[in-house]
């Protein structure tokens, strides 16, 4: 067993697992760990025993205040404090070998010589040493015969022995069969229940089955039947790797060395390479030069529409103040023609002019309106003259 | 054993959280640790730069101090201070089993007193006889014994 069981006599305090986290102020400032047997100094500072003991071997001053310390100046702690650390719960130290309890660290020595069940204790059938808990029923030392390979072993050892002895029972994971562990390796190897691959899967079936369909498969398999030439190619393949790798050393080996010849290449290369990001640079300038040319374009004609659009309403506004214009002088000549045929005949007719004028005054003043609008519409007339 | 039980208590309360500028770099086991350590103010002697320590623990600790002294690596120098020699040597009275330690020392207060060490100076300079030390002392440092005169760090 790779795990020593604790007694009483192995106790080691210092190396105990305890349940909650212990306050700072119950450890030891040496060792960091809960106090054993407490002690403390006349500067009233408190540590495990066997810590400042040590201590003071080396330097002869308190560990924590540096003040000048003699072991005689060290005496036990008051019980209180001995009692806070006693009564601190702890895990059985043989917890890893199964033991469940918990108690306070100063009952676990009555635990280890009384109860625990992980102690060692000797054996009640011989001089050896068992568990406690397997005192009572038969000595466990003694030696027994292993049921299927006949080996004999102790019966403490049984459970380990029967995890890898060669006799025993297994089953095959694909038939379920049961063959003894050592078979089972050879069985495998042959059974018919196991999943293998076709035998061409090297040259790419991708057929999976039970052993006992693999004869079936083989019958109706092409890679099977395409084995033969496509080892045959594979064969030739690597010939001609071989040969031609046998060439290419060959020409390597005649051809004058690279070098010189490839010296020149990079600077042609670096010429063109020159030339043409020039040539794609003048290519994108003569791009950005048409769009901006055709944009002007646009811009130009549309300016010249606005500005004809505007000269064509203008032309249509002065074509139709001269229509109204002429229009005006057209009646105005009317009148005055009827006004002139009518005054030989009589300026008596006082309801000569359609508009009823009271008197002649009217007249005069029509008359006298006449120059007044055709002065007004002197400038007009000039312009369309112009 | 003792020292191991020791020190795996200082290391799970380090991985707790350390104080600033205190780092852990490595812990493999319970012969050899390395810190880092920074030292936060603006001094500028050392700002922005990191040093690595290097701990080495005896059966004995902590009744024995730990061998401590710097070391280079990667991005990390010996800190120029008159007390710290150039190949990382520190004379420091903490550091020495019967002057200075006290088993109750432990590596974070360790680092801090070196951190603090370092704080305090002003002075960009190397101890005296610098040159013959780092020739003499290959590494021996339990043979060592400085006087400790400066009662200024």
């Amino acid at each position: 067993m790779s795990l020593d069981s604790v007694s009483e006599n192995t106790l080691d305090l210092g190396n105990l697992s305890y349940l909650t986290e212990v306050d700072d102020n119950l450890c030891c400032p040496i060792c960091h760990s809960p106090l054993i047997d407490p002690v403390h100094t006349k500067c009233r500072h408190t540590f495990c025993s066997n810590c400042i003991t040590e201590a003071l071997e080396t330097s002869k001053t308190c560990p924590v205040d540096r003040k000048p310390l003699k072991l005689e100046d060290v005496s036990a702690a008051p019980i209180m404090i001995a009692n806070l650390v006693n009564d601190l719960v702890v895990l059985c130290p043989n917890s890893e070998l199964g033991c469940p309890m918990t108690c306070a660290r100063h009952l676990l020595g009555g635990h280890l010589r009384e109860d625990c069940s992980f102690v060692a204790v000797k054996c009640s059938g011989c001089d050896g040493t068992t568990l406690r808990k397997n005192v009572g029923s038969e000595c466990l030392h003694q030696l027994v015969e292993c049921t299927f390979c006949f080996a004999s072993c102790r019966k403490l050892d049984m459970e380990n022995h029967e995890a890898e002895c060669p006799q025993i029972i297994a089953v095959c994971s694909h038939c379920s069969g049961e063959f003894t562990r050592s078979n089972i390796k050879a069985h495998e190897a042959t059974c018919d229940e196991a999943i293998i691959l076709c035998d061409s899967s090297d040259v790419g079936c991708p057929w999976k089955g039970a052993r006992k369909e693999l004869s079936e498969h083989t019958r109706v398999c092409a890679f099977t039947l395409l084995r033969p030439v496509l080892h045959a190619h594979a064969n030739r393949l690597a010939t001609l790797e071989l040969e031609n790798k046998a060439l290419r050393k060959k020409i390597d080996i005649l051809l004058p060395p690279r070098p010189p010849t490839e010296v020149p290449t990079p600077s042609f290369d670096e010429h063109t390479i020159q030339l043409l990001t020039e040539q794609e640079h003048l290519r994108s300038d003569l791009e950005r030069l048409t769009a901006s040319l055709g944009e002007m374009e646009i811009q130009q004609g549309m300016l010249l529409m606005n500005e004809s659009l505007r000269m064509k309403e203008e032309v249509a506004g002065l074509r139709a103040a001269i229509g109204g214009i002429r229009m005006q002088i057209h009646w105005l000549m009317n009148t005055r023609h009827q006004s002139v045929e009518q005054r030989p005949v009589g300026g008596a007719s006082s309801s000569s002019g359609p508009q009823n004028s009271p008197a002649q005054g009217g007249n005069l003043s029509g008359g006298g309106a006449l120059p007044n609008i055709r002065r007004m519409t002197e400038p007009p007339n000039d312009r369309v003259k112009l | 054993m003792f020292h191991a039980k020791r020190l795996q208590k200082e290391l799970s309360k380090i991985h707790q959280g350390l104080p600033p500028g205190i780092h852990l770099v490595a812990a493999n086991d319970f012969q050899e640790w390395q810190m880092d350590i920074e030292v936060l103010d603006e001094n500028p002697l050392y700002h922005g730069k990191t040093y690595r320590l290097n701990f080495k623990f005896s059966s004995n600790y902590p009744i024995e101090a730990p061998e401590v002294m710097f070391i280079r690596a990667t991005d990390r120098d010996i800190p120029m201070h008159p007390h710290i020699y150039s190949n990382g040597v520190i004379c420091l009275d903490l550091l020495s089993s019967g002057n200075g330690w006290s088993p109750v020392q432990s590596v974070e207060s360790v680092c801090m007193s070196i951190q603090s060490m370092l704080t305090g100076n002003t002075k960009n300079e190397r101890p005296e006889g610098d040159d013959q030390f780092v020739l003499r002392t290959n590494r021996s440092l339990r043979n060592i014994r400085f006087v400790y005169d400066d009662p200024t760090v």
